[in-house]
């Protein structure tokens, strides 16, 4: 078996994967593997051919393919040894790594760091537990958009979406431009999903009908999909009685949200925050496996892939500083707690004495919020659960934290008084 | 429908695991078999959503107080000697031990914990030992918390006791059933999928099986067909029995290390839930009970599967519904003839009923040999074959070789090196070799390499494995579909339909 003792390795190449490398190449780093199980770099941006990519980041608006490009050019400048159609199989507590691909067949990787950006899957049907029978014509948001815009086939004619997530309302819109019929998107919350700015642009500006506070409570067929059955939902979700209706349709895709993919780092005893599904990290986005690093959609599913960007150059930089043994950590630590009103927030612990970036995401919409990071105060017009929010603290302002050994987050409206201020 | 007649000295209708079973231990001796399936896969009939146990020690028992009416007497109901089933069962338990490296297909073996709640429970728990002594049961051992959590850290605090039985086993039965079938067929059986018995005529001397497929001449026919076997019988006009039953609905769950050891909790009478864990890594949680109304309803609903939800976390609370995989439909059957013991019959000269009643999986390598014992005093002769070759040619999961032969493999073929489905690991060559030896829709993709079948389900390999099917069998992606029949998967290439309009 074929053994690459390398600096650093990291799994999937997609947009995390890839700022990783050309960042922990640009801090020193030498001899580095960048692992894709595809057949070409860029993860999930080569089915996104809308645009809306790069806003942030370079300030310009690119489709997910030109958004990839820009990267895949930067790193095939650089000599990071970029091994496509390579499946990593096993990681394990000790940092090794088995992968198998056609040219090295199965192999093994002692990496001094890793960095995971595995990214995310999708949530299917049966794990949200839809009942009804088992036809042909069910599919995951993010595959039809593999089938149509990758392979070229449109996999119905007549579409119910459930779930207003991204991925959802922009096939809707994709599907509807390929001349079929979205029958409706249904969401079981008052709000949609993902970002307004899809709602309006993807849904409102082709007349698709949007069915807030609704559900599919049943999927009919034998052989191929025939219909659904919806229902309204009150505000605990549960279904309210005799509103329930048919909608005749051959297909229906499924955008219920997306699970970061962490089963390697499972396998080597990386630690999980349950609500979140990625991993446990400190402010350097290292998780409790010294030397191991998560970036991107496999630490927390980003709305915008320029935030993911950005975690991929800072585990790029911290794994080159934790290589040559420079990543500074403190005796103590400090826990961060989520306190009232907030779903999710990283890192969930701090260790070093530099400046520290929270990403926060709230339980539910809240106008005229104020979040409160400890002692540390920012008012917000609105946040909502569908993005997240990201604030710095200085060291100066964790000070009062090490003491008591934690730092509290929350967030809540603005009291009468001060709404004025 | 075409005009050919097939003569053979067998025909077995139904390919679940009775009907394959009997194909195996009938392809040992000289006889033309031809075995009639109506699916283009064996197995999935009732057997496709059995949960797969292969009942040992106390199973029995603690069915029997399951079934248990109320009222008074249930010790002396323990106490009554097994029935065919139950001795049936325990035979073919160890057949499918000895099975298992022939067929090389797996059963584990991770014992059963009954959980106990309270003092009521304890009692039980104190009777079923009683009897397991009694009936020379061996593996059976009584536990307070302590020795609880010795088994199953994670076990709800609520259980003060329980009781655990060493014995109980657990198989994949579809795929168990596709293995017996192989085996008959590498032994000259004939294996005759799409194949739907539509009438059948007696003649002198043998039977005309008319299908969709043409006609078979049969000298002795088996009726295994599971669900329809009151419908067959009735085509000879021996239907003196109906196919009746529940239907049941279950979940899978991914097994997270949650639990090691089948869980249940201590039996009253029409009560019982288990989570079962299984050869692959996933929990199946079983089953909820409610009439079987129609044969063709596979359909789950939400009340039941709400239901169902809730018992995970009673046994086990750390067990989350983030880690749901899927639910699905069986039906739990039972002859009306005689509901609580298989009917095994010879109402007409050459023609035999093999109607299992649930649990009817474990007893079939059992069932078959009787059901050969039975042909042979109808007439059939039973030589037995010199070059039977007990072993399934079967080729082991790529993923699951040793790194060398992996990578002989690769250096011989580099599309083993390309793995296709990110879940079970499954390669592009296993793919392609799947279709070549028949695999035409994705479902048989999915059982006969597992690709699709882990927790994304599908969700990323689909479409690779829909272009390397398309390549393999030199047809357009829109031709395939998931089941056969009206299942396609893909509606038209993109573009058409807009032009269309
Ligand atoms: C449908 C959709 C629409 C979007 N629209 C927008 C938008 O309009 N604007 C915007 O800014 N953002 C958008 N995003 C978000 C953005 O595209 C994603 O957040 C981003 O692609 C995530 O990057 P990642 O590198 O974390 O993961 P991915 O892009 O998923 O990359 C992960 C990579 O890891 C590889 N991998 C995983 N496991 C292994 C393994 N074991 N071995 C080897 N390789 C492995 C995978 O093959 C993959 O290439 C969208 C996302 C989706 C899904
Ligand atoms: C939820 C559940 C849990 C269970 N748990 C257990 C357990 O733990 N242990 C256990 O031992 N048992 C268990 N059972 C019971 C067990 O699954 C069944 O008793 C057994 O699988 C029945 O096998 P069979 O071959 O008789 O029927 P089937 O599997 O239904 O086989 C009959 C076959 O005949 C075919 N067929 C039907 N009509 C025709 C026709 N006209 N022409 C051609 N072919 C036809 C069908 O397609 C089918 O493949 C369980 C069952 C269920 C539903």
């Amino acid at each position: 078996m074929i053994t690459q003792t390398v600096d650093l390795a990291i799994i999937g190449a997609g947009p995390a994967g890839m700022a990783a490398a050309i960042s922990a190449k640009k801090y020193g780093l030498e001899n580095i593997l960048l692992l894709e199980r595809a057949e070409y770099p860029g993860g999930l941006l080569h089915q996104c051919i809308h645009n809306g990519f790069g806003l942030h980041y370079f300030k310009e608006d690119l489709t997910g393919p030109e958004y990839a490009e820009r990267f895949i050019n930067r790193l095939t400048s650089t000599n990071v040894k970029l091994c496509l159609d390579t499946m990593v199989t096993h990681l394990y507590p000790d940092r090794s790594m088995i992968a198998i691909n056609p040219e090295w067949g199965e192999f093994k990787i002692l990496p001094k760091a890793i960095i995971l950006a595995m990214g995310c899957r999708e949530k299917s049907r049966f794990s949200i537990g839809i009942p009804g029978s088992r036809p042909a014509g069910i599919f995951t948001a993010g595959l039809a958009q593999k089938l149509v815009n990758v392979d070229g086939y449109l996999p119905g004619k007549e579409f119910v979406i459930l779930g207003s997530g991204d991925i959802g309302m922009i096939m809707a819109r994709r599907v509807h431009l390929e001349g079929a019929t979205v029958k409706a998107v249904v969401e079981i919350m008052p709000h949609v999903g993902g970002l307004i700015r899809n709602e309006v642009q993807c849904l409102h500006d082709f007349d698709i009908p949007l069915l807030l506070e609704h559900t599919v409570t049943e999927i009919y067929g034998n052989d191929r999909v025939e219909g659904v059955k919806i229902a309204r939902v009150d505000t605990n979700q549960e279904i309210i009685k005799d509103t329930e209706q048919g909608i005749a349709c051959d297909c229906l895709l499924l955008s219920v949200g997306l699970i970061p993919e962490n089963e390697l780092s499972l396998e080597a005893g990386i630690e999980l925050d349950s609500q979140i599904g990625g991993p446990i990290v400190d402010e350097y986005l290292q998780t409790n496996i010294d030397g191991i690093f998560a970036a991107g959609n496999v630490l927390q599913v980003w709305d915008l892939v320029d935030n993911v960007t950005l975690d991929g150059e800072r585990t790029g930089a911290n794994a080159a500083k934790y290589a040559a043994g420079e990543l500074k950590i403190q005796p103590e630590e400090i826990t961060v707690v989520p306190g009232e009103n907030i779903r999710t927030v990283t890192p969930h612990r701090i260790v070093g004495a530099e400046k520290v970036e929270f990403a926060v995401r709230v339980q539910r919409p809240i106008e005229k919020a104020e979040l409160l990071v400890g002692d540390y105060r920012k008012k917000y017009r609105v946040m909502s659960p569908t993005e997240v929010v990201k604030v710095t603290l200085k060291p100066s302002d964790l000070d009062a934290c090490w003491e008591s050994g934690q730092i509290t987050v929350s967030c809540s409206e603005r009291r009468k008084e001060e709404t004025h201020g | 429908m075409s005009g050919r007649v097939t003569e053979t000295q067998v025909a077995i209708i139904g390919g679940g695991i009775i009907g394959a079973a009997v194909a195996r231990e009938l392809s040992k001796y000289k006889v033309d078999i031809c075995l009639l399936e109506k699916e283009n896969v064996c197995g999935f009939g009732i057997t496709k959503a059995c949960q797969g146990l292969v009942h040992g020690g106390i199973a029995y028992l603690s069915s029997r107080i399951v079934k248990f009416q109320g009222g008074k007497g249930l010790k002396d109901y323990l106490r009554h000697p097994f029935n065919l089933k139950e001795r049936m069962g325990n035979i073919g338990r160890e057949e499918y031990f000895a099975l298992a490296p022939l067929l090389r297909e797996e059963i584990i073996q991770p014992g059963r914990l009954m959980l106990a709640e309270n003092k009521e429970d304890l009692e039980m728990i104190d009777l079923i030992k009683e009897l397991a002594d009694l009936q020379g049961i061996r593996g059976i051992t009584v536990l307070d918390r302590k020795g609880l959590e010795e088994k199953e850290p994670l076990v709800h605090p609520k259980y003060i006791g329980g009781l655990f039985d060493a014995n109980e086993a657990v198989v994949l039965p579809t795929s168990w059933a596709i293995a017996f079938a192989e085996n008959a067929e590498q032994n000259g059986a004939h294996i005759i999928k799409e194949t739907e018995v539509k009438g059948i005529e007696e003649k002198k001397g043998y039977y005309l099986i008319k299908t969709n497929n043409g006609s078979f001449k049969a000298e002795y026919v088996i009726n295994a067909a599971g669900l329809f076997a009151d419908e067959i019988a009735d085509m000879v006009g021996t239907a003196d029995f109906a196919v009746s039953g529940w239907k049941t609905q279950l979940l899978i769950f991914e097994n997270r290390d949650y639990i090691h050891h089948l869980l249940c909790i201590v039996p009253h009478p029409q009560k019982g839930r288990l989570l079962i864990p299984t050869t692959h890594n996933s929990i199946v949680v079983a089953h909820t009970f409610e009439p079987m109304t129609n044969k063709e309803d596979r359909s789950t609903t939400k009340d039941k599967i709400d239901e169902l939800m809730t018992w995970p976390q009673d046994m086990v609370p750390a067990i989350s519904h983030k880690h749901l995989v899927s639910s699905f439909t069986g039906f739990l059957t039972f002859n009306t003839k005689n509901p609580s013991d298989h009917l095994l019959e010879c109402p007409k000269r050459g023609f035999i009923n093999a109607v299992v009643s649930a649990p009817g999986m474990a007893p079939a390598p059992a069932m078959a040999r009787e059901i050969a014992t039975m042909l042979a005093e109808q007439g059939l002769e039973l030589t037995t074959r010199s070059d039977f070759n007990p072993y399934r040619f079967k080729e082991p999961r790529f993923i699951e070789l040793p790194t060398a032969e992996k990578n002989a493999k690769i250096q011989a073929d580099p599309r083993f090196g390309h793995i296709v489905c990110r879940c079970e690991h499954v390669s592009e060559q296993e793919i392609r070799a799947a279709v070549r030896v028949g695999a035409r829709t994705l479902d048989e993709i999915k059982f006969e390499t597992l690709a699709g079948m882990g927790r994304c389900q599908g969700g990323f390999c689909t479409s690779r494995v829909l272009g390397i099917m398309a390549e393999e069998l030199g047809v357009s992606p829109l031709d395939l579909t998931k089941k056969g029949g009206g299942s396609y998967i893909l509606e038209s290439k993109t573009k058409e339909l807009r032009e269309a309009i």
